[in-house]
């Protein structure tokens, strides 16, 4: 009953002091809250960041893929595994893997058009093989080869097959073959394939058109006729079916006739031309492989273990099945496993700033609960004199600080739920919710939580007690009305070792890092967690020592006003500055807690656009084939550049990633920052130390619209060509350059007509246009010829030279104001790999050659005859003369070619002196594959996207100087197959409207052919930003600030209430004296309002700081990779100033409201007060 | 003379105030036997509500002894000092409201020390009751404080100071803040609790309710300079034999300027001038 009624006394204590005890129950129910969320906030985040991150990765990343490659393609093999892989996913996957594709692919075949009669070819063959047996011939002696085969050609593709084909196709000329051909009744019919539209194009081919096709590596002897029974483009060409291959440049087949195809179908050898018993392409290498589709709508975060263990389960079970025949693989377990890392990251940050949130709200607690205690201090003194002992009274106050801490573990599930869910309407994690609440995950119990927190607070409010429980009942009386004195901590001192021995965790902390590895596994360092709160208690400290000082000092300055409602708070706050080291602390906290989270969410936004723009380059970055060569769009300024690797030739253990940039135009678009080095224009200056682009041929004037020379191939004798039949021993010859535009792109342009070995001809080369196919405009002047070769024009069967020679001169361009000679400039091309080049030699010399033999019967030609030949010119001509064969030793054209000079490059400084070069040091590289020479002319730190993890250096050098290295040699035109050009492959654009840049970029390339990636810093930013986990950090430091604010209200208003209670007398006696009300009130403002702007001031300093020394910690990035660049602290003034304005308006007003009773008591009664 | 239920002897208490030593009691002898009911007066600084706080066992002496009903306080333990609160003395303070727990009733706050003291809750509401009907509240007994007037307050303190039942009764100007009537019937109410056998020492201001008392002490700079019974005041002669006496005296007797002095058998007796 006692009991009862005990319980009974303390609710009503409680009930009677709602008004000030609710600030205790908000700290409580915060602390409680704080320690609930981390559970809820955890698991609520990391679900929509789990959703974020599968939703986000590409389908490569989260698609499970089973393959199994043969060497001999067989039906039942791939029915057996198809059999298997699909009941395995169906029992194991199906739950986050609904799709399922498979497809089948051949490795290449080869192309052999009917230019050559093939069929002809081997009628000869079998009747020469018929002669020989006919005439019993020794096998020795049968015909060779023993098979007339095609030979390998240039155009290769594969051969692609899938159960669901025809649902990914559409057919645009002809029909796809659905049923299987028969060889018993029709053995000689071609094979019908399928072409994609974009291989029909390059092969030139239509539906009924056939041609050869042999698989790229097998015997001679399998090879089929095709007939073109369809043309399809691909429904989708981003269809995941198509994998890593252009879907448009496949031969199709439906499954069946693949099946057929590959496998050998018997035929009467007797129906074949080459006699073969046997048909289609046996031991075809081919991979079949099936695509489970994921389904990230399906991932919860319970699934996170399951998910990893059926995938493990799937692959284990496919290859033991298969005994290895099938492989299995997914990337999803390993971008988990980076989720669970970052989770464990990210935690850090989290849980540290809500430990520096529930430290404050701690701080606010016991703060609130001493104030609590000093007010009731008269209360504790009645309960002493009405006979209540030391326990009771100490009862009394635990009993009510119980019944607090229980009502806030009630109320604190709900509180946490509210304030997670409400992090999804702040800011910038509302931009992922849509504004709508965080939805709230649970993965572990909330029971351990709220009862730490309850105890936590319990204790904390509880514990404020002990100083003043032994104390006496006139000492308890006057708490009321005498501020406190030194704390415990400074009386003895201990502050400062506290803070000697937080420095020395904290130092610690820095050097161990707040990540601890063991094996693979990434553990949170727990010491981490306290490192702010560390922070917080080490600045606490050393505020409560050196506030005081700074208060005289700011009370020594207001006594000098002339205003007495300057000077008295001033003489009062240096006479007794100890008591307003709480007031201070609980503003400096607010503040402290407000700067850093703006801090931190500006600094974490700074980064996020550093980051976007160190990864992106500029503000828009176009990738694709020959991407340099685009236009800028209207208004933005381009760079073409180069991406590559390469390195000293001295270094091989590192390959540096390497960016071929104009130096000028790169450093006007590229997004630097400037801790990354010199200015770009400085920097990058250095590549062109004379400001103009390197030479690289012959340039041709501006206006030049064609180049022509006069040239006549050699000529075998009179006597041979009769011999040999007309003109087939020197045939044609094709004159071929490679040209470099104004934009650096690399045209090769062949004459308009061949030379000929029966008349000196003028070839003309028209400049206005190439062969290159894909270059999105015509050349750009000037132009420079850099290569000039010639060649077989028709090398088909055969080789492309055959020891011919040529005579040629009057080198030319073409201009409106008539023809420029260039013969003088064409000394400066060099020759190459065979090439012949002998100067001034008799131009008559193709007719002496021809007239060298006369064929019987014949007679010599006088000279008026030899003269009137058209193979005859006066003066004097270069002779060109070819090798006899191109050697595979060297597989260039021969050809006359300026000899690029040795290029500039900038090189990080790890590279540098491994290659164990200095500045102006020169030695030799390899870029691109090519060997060439190089000067250091600087070094260079950190390069906007060149983030590329597998290099381990970095080079930048002159795209133009590099470009002949890597494009200038000439290589064989055959079959118009030209050679890659290593064209720069992005387009760096710096513009104002990233949306139009894209849409311009876009419309300059085929709808159907989209740059195989477009970044922007807009996107990227975005993209980087929108990570849950770190706008969730954001979030809940807003929040975090938020409450923070309210709490400081509380507590300030409280504070000033008490003080306004306690110097009631002061106040009486200053209006007994004459000061008016207003003047009272304000007197007492300005000191609160004094003391509240210095803890504001050292608050937002410390926040600021403590943003600062929490940098290193943040540079490991959410998967425990160093950030890039690194982060740098960015202080919003502006926001600050605005947060600190509206905190301080808040601050001051509850300072007015506390302090209005000072004016609004009468006259009489603040009197009365003075006689007491 | 019974046993003493206070005695002082050479009691001495000094006030720290930073470096600043005041001397409140200075070397005070006093004693106050059972069932006594004796006034304190003194100006300000006399040492009057010293020594009540220090009888009260609110405060400790510097020197000398004290005991209140055979316990000495000058070195008394914390556990006995808990007992003396519950047991020995009531204890009245000046201010009305600050006698009381405001968030109780008024039955709830009388029941509160015995309640502390382990009083059980039958006999609590017994006692309650009485001390309430005593005083005349016994209607208000489930009001709130707020609702009662100040005399009520006071009453009501009185029950509080009385719900031990303890030996001796410490009043600091338990009337201090009340008009005269109200003041009247506090003191009609000690007068009846004492006929009942309480001792009672009130710290007062007021020369008229002092009258009253069995007994009065003035102090005067911490020592007791005069004794007399309730209708006659205390004065103090000095070297020259001048008399200074209280303002409150001379205007209760009438006296302004001018006053006339007898020679009688008890004394000189000072009375009004009259007039001419």
């Amino acid at each position: 009953m006692r009991l009862i009624t005990y319980i009974g006394l303390v609710v009503r204590r409680v009930w009677s002091k709602r008004g000030i005890l609710i600030g205790s129950l908000l700290g409580a129910t915060l602390v409680t809250a704080l320690l609930a969320i981390v559970p809820l906030y955890e698991a609520s985040v990391q679900a929509v960041d789990l959703l974020f991150t599968v939703r986000g990765a590409t389908s490569d990343s989260v698609d499970v893929t089973a393959f199994s490659t043969y060497t001999d393609y067989f039906a039942t093999g791939a029915d057996s595994n198809r059999e298997l892989v699909n009941t395995s996913a169906d029992e194991l996957l199906a739950k986050w893997y609904p799709e399922r594709l498979e497809r089948t692919q051949s490795r290449e075949f080869v192309v052999i058009p009917l230019s050559v009669d093939w069929y002809g070819q081997a009628e000869a063959w079998r009747e020469a093989l018929d002669q020989a047996i006919e005439d019993e011939l020794d096998p020795e002696e049968w015909p060779q080869p023993q098979y007339p085969a095609p030979p390998r050609e240039p155009t290769t593709a594969r051969i692609f097959t899938s159960p669901t084909l025809t649902d990914h196709l559409t057919v645009v000329a002809g029909e796809i073959p659905s049923e299987l051909p028969n060889l018993v009744r029709d053995p000689v019919q071609p094979v019908q394939l399928v072409l994609g539209s974009d291989l029909a194009a390059t092969m030139s081919v239509g539906v009924g058109d056939q041609f050869l096709l042999r698989p790229f590596s097998g015997f001679q002897y399998i090879f089929e006729l095709i007939e073109v029974a369809a043309i399809v483009e691909p429904v989708d060409p981003g269809d995941k079916l198509w994998g890593i291959d252009r879907p448009g440049s496949m031969f199709y087949m439906e499954q069946a006739n693949f099946d057929f195809w590959m496998t050998a179908q018997s035929v009467p050898a007797e129906s074949d031309a080459w006699l073969r018993p046997a048909r289609g392409y046996v031991g075809t290498t081919a991979t079949q492989r099936w695509i489970m589709g994921f389904d990230p709508e399906t991932m919860v975060i319970e699934d996170l273990n399951p998910v990893r263990n059926r995938i493990a389960e799937f692959r284990a079970d496919v290859s033991r099945v298969s005994g290895g025949a099938v492989a299995a693989n997914s990337f999803l377990p390993g971008l988990l496993d980076k989720f669970d890392l970052r989770s464990v990251v990210i935690g850090a940050p989290i849980l540290a700033i809500l430990a520096l949130v529930v430290g404050g709200a701690l701080y606010f607690l016991i703060y609130t609960a001493a104030l609590t205690l000093e007010r009731e201090g008269p209360e504790m003194a009645l309960l002493r004199t009405r006979g209540a002992s030391t326990w009771q009274t100490v009862g009394i106050h635990l009993a009510q600080s119980l019944v607090i801490a229980a009502i806030a573990a009630v109320v604190a599930p709900f509180v946490a739920r509210w304030l997670v869910g409400i992090t999804g309407r702040v800011p910038p994690l509302s931009d992922l919710t849509g504004g709508e609440p965080l939805k709230v995950a649970q993965r572990r119990p909330l029971q351990p939580f709220l009862i730490g927190g309850a105890a936590l607070t319990f204790l904390s409010m509880g514990l404020a007690i002990i100083p003043f429980a032994r104390r006496r009942v006139l000492e308890l009386r006057s708490l009321a009305a005498r501020p406190g004195g030194k704390s415990v901590w400074q009386r003895y001192n201990l502050d400062l070792f506290a803070i000697a021995l937080s420095l020395v965790v904290l130092f610690q902390i820095s050097q161990r890092g707040f990540i601890n590895f063991s094996g693979d596994e990434a553990k949170l360092d727990p010491l981490a967690i306290v490192f702010p709160v560390l922070l917080l208690f080490t600045g606490a400290l050393i505020l409560l020592r050196i506030l005081p000082w700074m208060l005289r000092i700011i009370g020594w300055v207001m006594t000098k006003s002339r205003s007495m409602s300057f000077a008295l708070p001033g003489w009062h706050l240096g006479r007794n500055p100890i008591p307003y080291g709480r007031l201070a602390l609980l503003v400096w906290l607010t503040t402290g807690l407000g700067a850093f989270a703006l801090t931190y969410a500006n600094t974490l936004e700074s980064s996020f656009a550093d980051r976007a723009s160190f990864a992106t380059g500029a503000d828009v970055r176009v990738v694709n084939e020959g991407a340099g060569f685009l236009e800028p769009p209207i208004g933005t300024t381009g760079a073409a550049v180069l991406r590559t690797t390469g390195a000293p030739r001295n270094v091989r253990s590192r390959q540096a990633e390497v960016l071929a940039v104009r130096p000028a135009d790169f450093a006007e678009v590229v997004k630097w920052r400037g801790d990354f080095g010199a200015a770009p224009q400085t920097l990058f200056g250095y590549l062109r130390p004379e400001g103009v682009a390197p030479d690289v041929g012959v340039e041709l004037p501006v206006d030049a619209t064609e180049f022509s020379i006069d040239g006549v191939v050699i000529p075998r004798s009179w006597a041979d060509q009769v011999a040999l039949g007309t003109r087939e021993p020197n045939p044609d010859m094709r004159l071929m350059m490679k040209v470099f535009d104004a934009r650096g792109q690399v045209w090769t342009m062949q004459a308009d007509q061949d030379l000929l070995d029966e008349s000196w001809q003028t070839v003309t080369v028209d400049l206005s246009t190439g062969l290159n196919i894909g270059y999105p405009r015509d050349p750009v002047p000037p132009l420079s010829i850099h290569a000039v070769w010639v060649e077989r024009s028709n090398p088909t069967g055969g080789n492309v030279i055959g020891g011919e020679s040529l005579l040629v001169r009057n080198f030319r361009a073409e201009t409106a104001t008539g023809p420029v000679q260039l013969d003088e400039a064409f000394e400066e091309l060099t020759t190459l790999n065979g090439f012949g080049r002998f100067r001034d030699v008799d131009a008559g010399e193709a007719a002496s050659a021809y007239f060298a033999e006369i064929p019987a019967g014949e007679s010599t030609p006088t000279s008026a005859i030899r003269e009137a030949s058209p193979l005859f010119a006066t003066g004097t001509a270069q002779r060109w003369a070819l090798p006899g064969a191109r050697t595979r030793v060297n597989p260039a054209v021969p050809q006359l070619r300026r000899d690029p000079d040795p290029i500039n490059v900038l090189l990080d400084v790890e590279v540098a002196a491994q290659a164990g070069i200095e500045v102006g040091g020169a030695t030799t590289f390899s870029i691109g594959g090519v060997i060439m020479d190089a000067e250091l002319v600087g070094y260079i730190d950190q390069v906007p996207s060149m983030t590329d993890e597998r290099t381990s250096g970095r080079m930048v050098t002159d795209l133009d100087g590099l470009s002949p290295h890597l494009n200038g040699l000439a290589s064989w035109s055959y079959n118009t197959a030209l050679a890659r050009i290593e064209a720069p492959g992005e387009l760096w654009i710096e513009t104002d409207d990233t949306d139009a840049a894209i849409r311009q970029i876009n419309a300059q390339l085929p709808e159907s052919d989209p740059p195989d990636a477009l970044f922007s810093i807009k996107a990227n930013e975005a993209e980087v930003s929108s990570r849950p986990v770190q706008v969730g950090l954001v979030a809940i430091l807003f929040v975090g600030a938020a409450v923070s604010v309210v709490l400081a209200l509380a507590g300030v208003t409280s504070y000033v209430l008490l003080a306004v209670s306690r110097r009631t007398r002061e106040m009486g006696v200053l209006r007994a004296l004459g000061f008016g009300r207003a003047g009272v009130a304000a007197t007492f403002a300005v000191e609160q309002v004094a003391v509240l702007g210095l803890g504001a001031l050292i608050g937002t300093i410390g926040g600021i700081a403590l943003m600062r020394g929490m940098l290193p910690f943040l540079q490991l990035g959410e998967t425990a990779v160093e950030i890039r660049p690194a982060i740098r602290l960015a202080v919003a003034w502006p926001i600050l100033l605005l947060y600190l304005g509206v905190v301080g308006i808040l601050l001051i007003g509850s300072v007015i409201w506390a302090t209005r009773r000072v004016s609004a008591t009468r006259m009489s009664e603040v009197l009365r007060e003075v006689e007491r | 003379m019974s046993e003493p239920i206070i005695d002082c002897s050479s009691l001495i208490k000094i006030h720290k105030q930073g470096n600043l030593e005041v001397v409140a009691l200075h070397g005070l002898d006093f004693a106050m036997s059972r069932g006594e009911f004796i006034s304190v007066v003194g100006k300000s600084g006399a040492g009057k509500s010293t020594l009540l706080r220090i009888l009260a066992g609110l405060d400790v002496p510097s020197a000398g002894k004290v005991s209140v009903a055979g316990v000495s306080l000058t070195s008394i333990s914390p556990r006995d000092l808990t007992k003396h609160y519950r047991r020995r003395v009531g204890f009245l303070w000046q201010d009305f409201s600050r006698n009381l727990l405001p968030y109780l009733k008024v039955m709830q706050n009388v029941e509160l020390p015995m309640l502390l003291s382990g009083v059980g809750t039958r006999e609590r509401r017994r006692r309650a009751k009485e001390l309430l009907e005593a005083t005349g509240l016994h209607n208000q007994s489930f009001s709130t404080i707020h609702t009662l007037s100040g005399g009520q307050q006071q009453r009501l303190a009185l029950c509080v100071a009385l719900a031990g039942d303890p030996e001796l009764l410490l009043a600091d100007e338990p009337t201090g803040e009340l008009d005269t009537e109200t003041s009247l019937e506090i003191y009609e109410l000690l007068r009846r609790l004492n006929q009942e056998g309480l001792s009672i020492m009130v710290v007062t201001h007021d020369v008229a309710l002092a009258k009253r008392t069995d007994r009065v002490v003035r102090l005067a700079d911490g020592k007791m300079v005069a004794q007399g019974t309730g209708d006659s005041y205390p004065v103090t002669l000095d070297a020259g034999g001048a008399v200074t006496l209280p303002r409150d005296l001379l205007l209760a007797a009438g006296i302004e300027h001018e006053a006339g002095a007898k020679l009688t058998p008890d004394g000189i007796l000072l009375h009004r001038k009259e007039e001419q």
